[in-house]
């Protein structure tokens, strides 16, 4: 079985047409010989369940890696729920709060209206009737509900958008509330409008230090843990009063956006900026793949390249590229792509290239020993004979040949070019823009997954390196046992 | 080259020769790879002195610094004398510490040749053993467990590895130390101080040896199967020799010459190992010199620490090739023929 | 118009409320006391790791977590009960800076509409998590140089929008750009350089923000992370429309000169926008040659208020000092304006921090960096001098609360003036040295220290304290315990440049190559146990293991070891 590769290209003559269906039966034999390889296949089937995974990364999840604060900082993953330490919680909460959701529950001289705008779609609209100059002043209150079943949350905020059309001497307030289900209110937001005013957005953000100064709270207190300190049904009140004894004042209002970041959210959490773990992690297949792939591939066509040149010539340039070869080799790899990656810049490309340009010695050395024993070969005699070029010959004759052996370096190389990678990315070297598992580690590392505790930042993106690393060994070793008999029968 | 002898119908060099060979070679790549430092760092991005200024400081005073910082010469009077002061260890001033970079590396250098030792030596002795016993056992459960155990600590990164060992016996059952090569301050007595250091060792050391024995072991394993095939081996089990004797008197001794040849092989992989152990368990070595130089641009660190390690590199090298030539004269091969 | 003045006001409230606020907070409770120190040994471990930095406070292996910058830090630290946390206004700004030699930031009106796209708010919120003070003067809260009666430019982008239509930038629908009037062209890209996301994150993501609300009222501008030191490089030849960096700044507001003055505007001078306003120019050279300190008060006022109105930075924010204790542990640290309470130029820590369980004994002091050199002489970063602090003193010392001079190692002094050339002036600052004070030898402090330290600084032309000698024109020392410092200029500030960290003459008289003297690793000639290291500081350096830790006990020959007038 094996002898069909060993086989390929040997008769001269009927080189065209042999090689290709010498390829093609060689790869049909490779692959019964494979498939018979336990390990191989377990490897195999772990390969591709990365590559679906790496595929399908927008179908799994609904995040992008770099999508920030979609929960609070360090949130737990949902199933730590069921942990001690999390009991109680709270998830993510966001209300968009549009017309028609409001209750407008007291209202003096006020009434609740609708509108379409072009720009801001549908408006809620408070309608304040003019007050005559010592009257009390129109006023509304809306209100939604909000039950609020859980522990704590670290922050909240909102976000409100208004716009107010009044005579010029109306003095209009708006003002926005928390209140709990004991009563107390605690309004984190005011702001007064002196006649008209076009479209403004409040932003309420309950890590602001005004907010803490309204609620009378330190510059190191959590205005969250103080307002939703209780579970039960909570009110978010919005006030609008004016007084205008001109005419009607119209506050509009596109939609309150409320928001609790949660402190449990995803498969595995968040990181440092409230970005989802597990969005990383399947991201992060992604980009392992392509740099194992691309520097992969690179290495192994320098080396190919090489040892085919090397082989095939021998005499002077032989000796030159061997002499490369070694002082590649005796280069410490990982201090000089340290080195290198703090030159060239911190980008994926440069990683790749730098990989590829520390890993081609292997592959060069083998395809060179194989070529040297190729070109003693009558078929390539014949050729040379007949004419033939070198190029020709090396392209056409040579590569052929060594090409099963090319495929089997390239699976070998692959988990090479990923933990570099990954050591490059965990030392902080690696591209700061892209998720790759390194960084993943390097995130946990310096930005608090060990006080917290939080395995699931750490074991995820470490334990998918250890399985595609090990994927492509187990690959890479049944190749080779099925192209390398001797290897074979001492396993 | 003095060619004296010839083997299985190949050349082959004289030892003297050979290692005469084998230390031009080594001397060669020493020289390419300090050129190759020298051009990488000049080609640096950035003015180096914009580093080390303090943002308080005037032009004059900036000017002050370049000069003592010999920036502004020529570059090839730069080059000259810088490896005119590799060759005397003059590895200049570090641009961050204003310390010669020489004295921050002797301070490191015996911490990392601690940690590397004793990772070196556990790891050697326990891969060797395992390896005997799971020939020993061939076929057995215990045996699938060594080769997959082997294979798996293999494909786990160190770094993740020793990361989880970090977060294990760090923080979450806090006994023993998470950075640092002994206790601040260290306590009072000798044996003490010796503990105080075995118990800072334990971790970085041990995470590499848990890492590193697999592939060991393995090696280790295949050696023996190979050398329990050979025909003396039938023979003298032929001859009713006990299995203990068979194995370590026969087998272990025959495979012993590849797997210290090994043992010299291993040695750069351990030298560049260091930069990563270094840096999780804040141990203070050149490895994390040179990460920690790399972060903060500072040049002449960079390049002295990075200027070690290849020298390391180069000589364990040579060692190995040193100890191949040895064991096995085959590989004397003269010419590029093999 | 009046909806803008009424946000301007609510905005400079909001900030006056917020500084004065944190002000009283300290004033009320210092208490310190100007002898010290009440423990007997300082053990500082060097931890790196920010995570192995927060556990060794939690464990309680240091008493203090100075200088939190991180959110998750604080956020952490703030929920642990034995944690204090100390907050002081700091010396720092960050800005986004415009290069105004080059059209169209050459124009005020798109650096208006810029400064006004700008939401700090939504920046302290969201990069820092509400840890960060807002600025927008030229001179922080902290300093008493402080103006805030300066123009302001809220976040508005509708007033930006309205600026820009009104200088005649019309936008056009289809590209959402905006045509320069000059030109009849759109305007060009401009960039904004700034650090990468791995050196400093929270500056490029800040980059990316500004950016990106100057895109949305049609201004193309475009985040650029870049290498730090190229990026230095790049604004030293003028070759960029805006960059963010922070300063750290220093007590004085001379600093406005170097950064504004025209005559700065070289290559890589400090006038980095390139401002050139003979207004400002006049204000300035007041204030750096100011008689006294009324003068220069009036002329950073009137600096500060053409600065807000030119616009060649858009000043951001300001960095207050967290620190964190072990209140369960220690007690006695100090808050201090524009320092924190845990920076070495803050003494007041240093001389009054003592243990819960009784005075004396060993205190444990988190070192987050590699102390490094030790030599006071060459020491650029502030872990240097957390160690160093600690053991050199200066002339005067800065009282915390209002950062006023405190006589030190002076008893007092005078300032006046002489003739460094017929006609000219200049200022003379005289030390009057305090009696009794030794170094940590045992060997008295005197004049001829000082005329020795200043004269060695000027003989070997010292960088870090060039902008301090380069004045000075002799030194004279009439008794042991005087002497008098002549400048070749006259400035109100020179009594600050006549101060130095003093070095003892009878050790470094004997240095040769001061740049690669490490005193600390040299035996003090004749005293055993000593080293080279010594000042006439609280605390003595006793052992520096590089990598693990600096251990510093207690100067029994100090000074100030007992109360004292």
């Amino acid at each position: 079985m094996n002898q069909s590769i060993t086989q390929l290209g040997t008769p001269p003559a009927r080189r065209a047409t042999r090689t290709r269906t010498g390829l093609l039966s060689g790869l049909v034999a490779f692959w019964a010989q494979f498939r018979r390889r336990p390990y191989g296949m377990v490897g195999l089937i772990i390969l591709i369940l990365y590559a679906i995974m790496a595929l399908a990364a927008p179908w799994l999840t609904p995040y992008k890696p770099d999508e920030m604060y979609l929960a609070d900082r360090l949130a737990a993953p949902v199933w730590a729920r069921y942990l001690p330490r999390f009991k109680g919680a709270p998830p993510t909460l966001r209300y968009t709060i549009g017309p028609g959701q409001w209750d407008l529950t007291r209202h003096e001289n006020a009434s609740l209206t609708r509108a379409t705008d072009q720009e801001r779609g549908e408006l809620t609209v408070v309608q304040l009737s003019p007050v005559l100059p010592g009257e009390a002043p129109a006023t509304a209150e809306l209100s939604f509900p909000v039950h609020y079943p859980h522990n704590p949350p670290n922050t909240f905020d909102a976000k409100i958008t208004y716009a107010v059309e009044a005579p010029v001497d109306a003095q209009t307030t708006l003002s926005y509330s928390i209140i709990d289900p004991q009563g107390t209110e605690y309004t984190v937001w005011d702001t007064t409008v002196y006649g008209s005013s076009d479209w403004n957005t409040a932003t309420i953000d309950s890590r602001d230090f005004q907010v803490k100064m309204k609620l009378g709270l330190s510059f190191f207190d959590d205005p969250a843990t103080t307002v939703f300190a209780t579970k039960g049904d909570y009110r978010l009140v919005l006030r609008v009063s004016s007084t205008a004894a001109s005419g009607p004042v119209r506050v509009r209002l596109a939609g309150l956006q409320a928001n609790i970041l949660g402190l449990l959210h995803g498969l595995l959490g968040t990181d440092h900026v409230g970005s989802d773990l597990w969005t990383q992690l399947v991201y992060g297949a992604r980009i392992s793949l392509i740099i194992g792939i691309l520097a992969a591939i690179a290495a192994v066509a320098i080396g190919t390249v090489i040892g085919l040149i090397s082989g095939y010539l021998g005499g002077k340039i032989d000796e030159f590229f061997m002499r490369v070869a070694d002082v590649f080799l005796s280069v410490p790899t990982l201090p000089i792509l340290i080195i290198l990656s703090a030159f060239l810049g911190k980008h994926i490309g440069n990683i790749v290239l730098l990989v590829a340009a520390f890993s081609w010695m292997t592959t060069a050395r083998v395809v060179r020993s194989q070529t040297l024993s190729l070109k003693q070969r009558a078929f390539v005699e014949a050729a040379r004979a007949a004419g033939a070029g070198n190029t020709y010959i090396m392209l056409t004759h040579l590569l052929p040949n060594v090409f099963p052996l090319v495929v089997a370096n390239t699976v070998l190389m692959m988990p090479v070019a990923i933990l570099y990678e990954a050591a490059l990315s965990f030392l902080g070297l690696g591209d700061p823009r892209i998720p790759t598992w390194g960084r993943m580690l390097q995130n946990a590392r310096a930005f608090g997954a060990f006080t917290e505790l939080a395995w699931w930042w750490l074991v995820p993106p470490g334990l998918a390196i250890t399985l595609l690393t090990l994927s492509f060994t187990l690959i890479g070793n049944a190749v080779n046992e099925v192209l390398n008999p001797r290897y074979r029968e001492r396993t | 080259m003095g060619i004296t002898a010839l083997q299985n119908g190949v050349k082959v060099l004289g030892f003297r020769a050979y290692l005469f060979r084998r230390a031009v070679s080594a001397l060669l790549v020493l020289f390419v790879i300090i050129s190759f430092n020298f051009a990488v760092f000049r080609l640096m991005p950035g003015d180096p002195s914009s580093l080390i200024i303090d943002p308080r400081f005037t032009p004059e005073a900036i000017a002050l610094l370049r000069q003592q910082f010999g920036l502004d010469d020529p570059p090839f009077v730069q080059y000259v004398k810088y490896i005119k002061n590799l060759v005397t260890f003059d590895l200049g001033q570090s641009f961050t510490s204003r310390r010669p970079v020489i004295d921050e590396l002797k301070e490191r250098l015996p911490n990392t040749i601690t940690l590397f030792l004793t990772s070196f030596t556990f790891t050697a002795l326990l891969g060797i053993a395992v390896g005997v016993f799971a020939a020993a056992r061939r076929g057995s459960f215990a045996e699938t467990l060594v080769t997959g155990a082997g294979l798996f600590t293999y494909a786990v990164p160190t770094f993740f590895f020793q990361l989880l060992l970090l977060l294990l016996f760090g923080y979450y059952v806090p006994i023993f130390p998470i950075h640092g090569t002994i206790s601040a301050p260290p306590p009072e007595g000798t044996w003490a101080q010796l503990l105080d250091r075995l118990h800072h060792l334990v971790l970085p050391a041990g995470s590499n040896v848990i890492i590193g024995f697999g592939s060991w072991a393995l090696y280790t394993r295949n050696a023996m199967l190979e050398a329990l095939s050979q025909d003396y081996i039938i023979t003298a089990r032929a001859k009713g020799l006990s299995e203990r004797a068979v194995l370590y008197h026969h087998a272990l001794r025959s495979v012993l010459p590849p797997i210290v040849t090994l043992v010299f092989l291993s040695l750069p992989g351990l030298v560049t190992g260091a930069v990563i152990t270094e840096t999780i368990f804040s141990w203070h070595g050149v490895g994390r010199y040179l990460v920690d130089a790399v972060l903060q641009q500072d040049y002449p660190a960079a390049q002295g620490a990075f200027y070690l390690i290849a020298i390391a590199v180069i000589v364990s090298n040579f060692l190995a090739d040193l100890v191949y030539g040895l064991v096995d004269p085959r590989i004397r091969v003269a010419g590029e023929n093999a | 118009m009046q909806l803008k003045r009424w946000i301007v006001l609510a905005v400079l409230a909001a900030a006056l409320v917020l500084t004065t606020g944190i002000q009283a907070a300290q004033q009320t409770n210092v208490r310190y006391d100007k002898w010290g120190p009440k423990v007997d040994e300082i053990i500082m471990p060097i931890i790196k790791e920010p995570e192995a930095q927060r556990i060794a406070f939690e464990r309680g292996e240091t008493v203090v977590l100075p200088g939190l910058t991180r959110p998750e830090d604080i956020d952490r630290i703030k929920r642990n009960p034995n944690a204090d946390i100390t907050m002081n206004l700091g010396f720092h700004m960050f800005y986004l800076a415009f290069n105004m030699r080059r059209a169209p930031l050459s124009d005020l009106v798109i650096r208006q509409a810029i400064a006004h796209v700008v939401n700090r708010d939504q920046i302290i919120n969201q990069l820092f998590q509400g840890y960060m003070l807002p600025l927008e003067s030229f001179v922080p809260q902290s300093s008493p140089f402080y103006n805030p009666n300066v123009d302001s430019y809220p976040y508005n982008p509708t007033r930006a929008r309205e600026i820009l239509d009104k200088a005649g930038y019309k936008l056009d629908p289809k590209s959402g750009v905006r045509i320069d009037p000059k030109t009849g062209n759109p305007l060009r890209k401009m960039y904004i350089l700034t650090p990468t996301y791995e050196v400093a994150p929270t500056s490029a993501e800040l980059g990316r923000m500004i950016a990106e609300a100057a895109r949305a009222i049609g201004l193309p501008v475009e985040a650029q992370p870049m290498d730090f030191p190229t990026m230095l490089e790049k604004i030293d030849i003028f070759e960029f429309d805006m960059y963010l960096l922070a300063w750290g700044l220093e007590r004085n507001p001379t600093f406005l000169y170097d950064f504004f003055h025209s005559s700065n505007d070289v290559k890589a001078g400090y006038n980095t926008p390139g401002i050139r306003n003979a207004e400002l120019d006049r204000a300035l050279e007041e204030l750096y040659y100011a008689p006294d300190r009324a003068t220069a008060q009036r002329a950073a006022n009137k600096a500060q208020e053409i600065l807000s109105r030119e616009i060649p930075y858009v000043v951001l924010y300001s960095r207050p000092y967290i620190d964190a204790w072990r209140k369960d542990m220690v007690t006695g640290y100090i808050p201090m304006l524009g320092y924190g309470a845990a920076n070495y130029q803050n003494q007041w820590t240093t001389l009054n921090i003592r243990r819960r369980a009784g005075e004396g004994g060993t205190i444990r002091w988190l070192l987050p960096e590699e102390p490094k050199n030790l030599n006071v002489v060459t020491a650029s970063s502030a872990y240097e001098f957390e160690v160093l602090g600690r053991i050199y003193e200066g002339m005067y010392a800065i009282d915390p609360v209002t950062m006023q001079d405190i006589p030190w190692l002076a008893e007092s002094w005078d300032v006046g003036t002489w003739e460094p050339a017929p006609g000219k002036k200049g200022t003379v600052v005289t030390w009057h040295i305090r009696k009794g004070v030794k170094w940590q030898d045992g060997m008295p402090f005197t004049s001829a220290d000082v005329k020795f330290t200043i004269e060695f600084m000027k003989k070997n032309e010292v960088p870090l304290y060039q902008s301090r000698w380069k004045d000075i024109v002799k030194v004279e020392t009439p008794d042991q315990y005087t002497a008098k410092v002549y400048f070749g200029t006259q400035s109100y500030w020179h009594l600050y440049n006549a101060d130095f960290p003093w070095l003892p003459k009878h050790i470094w008289e004997d240095v040769k190559d001061y740049t690669n003297f490490q005193p600390w690793l040299e035996p003090h000639p004749t005293v055993k146990g000593l080293t080279k290291a010594i000042g006439t500081g609280p605390f003595i350096l006793k052992e520096y293991k590089p990598g693990e830790y600096v251990r510093l006990v207690k100067n029994p020959n100090y000074w100030a070891l007992k109360p004292w007038k």
